[in-house]
């Protein structure tokens, strides 16, 4: 179960990335409007005997199918995210969580001049966990390294098996002076009900989040 | 004499698409994908209307627009957003901008905005030169 701080703050991870992937969905509409838009005008200008041009249809019918694939992309998104709540703890791949992360992540990353890429394992790693506070967890630590990255220095988060179960990792190349960045009390509470330890590694620039076996 | 027009947005399919329908009503368009690239344009070229996008990568569409107003005044700014809130509308209007549409645009709706902007901004400049004339006959005793 949650507390009352862990439910404000994953409501408001909640919040975040529901605002941001709408913003995503409105820009492909955007597009998609226009490319109607566009059809439109070609035919009232064959309507006046303009001659159609047939590459130009093709061109426009490939690019609304892009449009259409994103669009899905980003609701397929959605819709792994809205389940990550539908039970507090359970089997899961670790890459399927980093990479829904890190994809969440990027609409607000990209506003603010950051970059995050993902290194996602090789092969698969199934942990057992609450997923949606694993993502809140992986959101707050790549809050607190976003001021210290950019586009050139991206954040990059990356997943391994460890020996007593599985860490994810957060790294950019820039680093504050001295041990690192200091650790909202968000974070700290998250981890602590996700039985996981948060390890500021500044020799490799890194904040690692450790589970163990069984989340 | 044609709408000349800047269109500013970090979705560059967006950009094409409005360029091509735009030119076609007869608007003079030139596209950035960027606010930045778009206040380097502003310094080297006259437009009557920047039609800018709220939220881009980088500087965001508020921060440029209180910058084009302070460069030149006269330039007027259509914004474009995913989701207009009263908010951000009242915050677009304290700035300077014309108006706040929300995205997805209808492009006539916004043609006919352009050609106000186009109006307006010509209004200000003819005011801006009969005031000039004026001053300049006070200077020299007329």
């Amino acid at each position: 179960m949650m507390n009352d701080s862990l439910m404000k703050t994953g409501l408001h991870y909640f919040g975040t990335m529901s605002a941001s992937i709408s913003h995503e969905i409105k820009n492909r509409m955007a597009v998609i409007n226009e490319q109607a838009g566009l059809l439109k005008d070609l035919v009232l200008l064959a309507e006046q005997g303009r001659e159609i041009d047939l590459d130009r249809l093709m061109r426009l019918a490939e690019s609304l199918k892009n449009q259409v694939a994103l669009t899905d992309g980003i609701i397929k998104n959605m819709n792994s995210f809205s389940h990550t709540v539908d039970s507090f703890q359970r089997s899961t791949d670790l890459g399927e969580v980093i990479s829904l992360a890190v994809a969440l992540s990027k609409r607000t990353a990209d506003n603010k001049g950051v970059g995050i890429e993902c290194r996602l394992p090789e092969s698969s790693i199934s942990i057992v966990t609450a997923p949606f506070l694993l993502m809140n967890l992986v959101w707050l630590c790549f809050e607190t390294m976003m001021p210290f990255a950019d586009m050139e220095h991206p954040v990059i988060v990356g997943g391994e098996k460890s020996e007593t179960g599985v860490t994810i990792m957060l790294s950019t190349t820039q680093w504050p002076e001295g041990s690192g960045p200091d650790l909202p009390e968000t974070i700290v509470s998250i981890a602590k009900a996700l039985h996981a330890e948060i390890i500021i590694n500044a020799d490799e620039k890194q904040i690692r989040i450790e589970l163990g076996a069984g989340g | 004499m044609s709408e000349k027009v800047l269109l500013v947005d970090d979705e560059v399919d967006f950009l094409e698409l409005m360029e091509e329908r735009l030119v076609a009503r007869g608007v003079e368009v030139s596209t950035s994908s960027s606010a930045e690239d778009a206040l380097a344009r502003i310094e080297n070229d006259l437009f009557d209307a920047v039609i800018l996008d709220l939220q881009m990568p980088g500087m965001n569409g508020l921060e440029a627009l209180k910058r084009i107003k302070e460069r030149s005044p006269e330039i007027q700014v259509i914004l474009l957003t995913g989701h207009a809130t009263v908010e951000k509308g009242v915050e677009a209007i304290k700035l300077g901008a014309m108006d706040f549409v929300e995205k997805p645009a209808d492009l006539e709706m916004l043609s006919e905005k352009i050609t106000k902007a186009h109006k307006k901004k010509m209004l200000i400049v003819e005011k801006d030169s009969r005031d000039r004339v004026i001053d300049a006959l006070k200077r020299y005793g007329f």
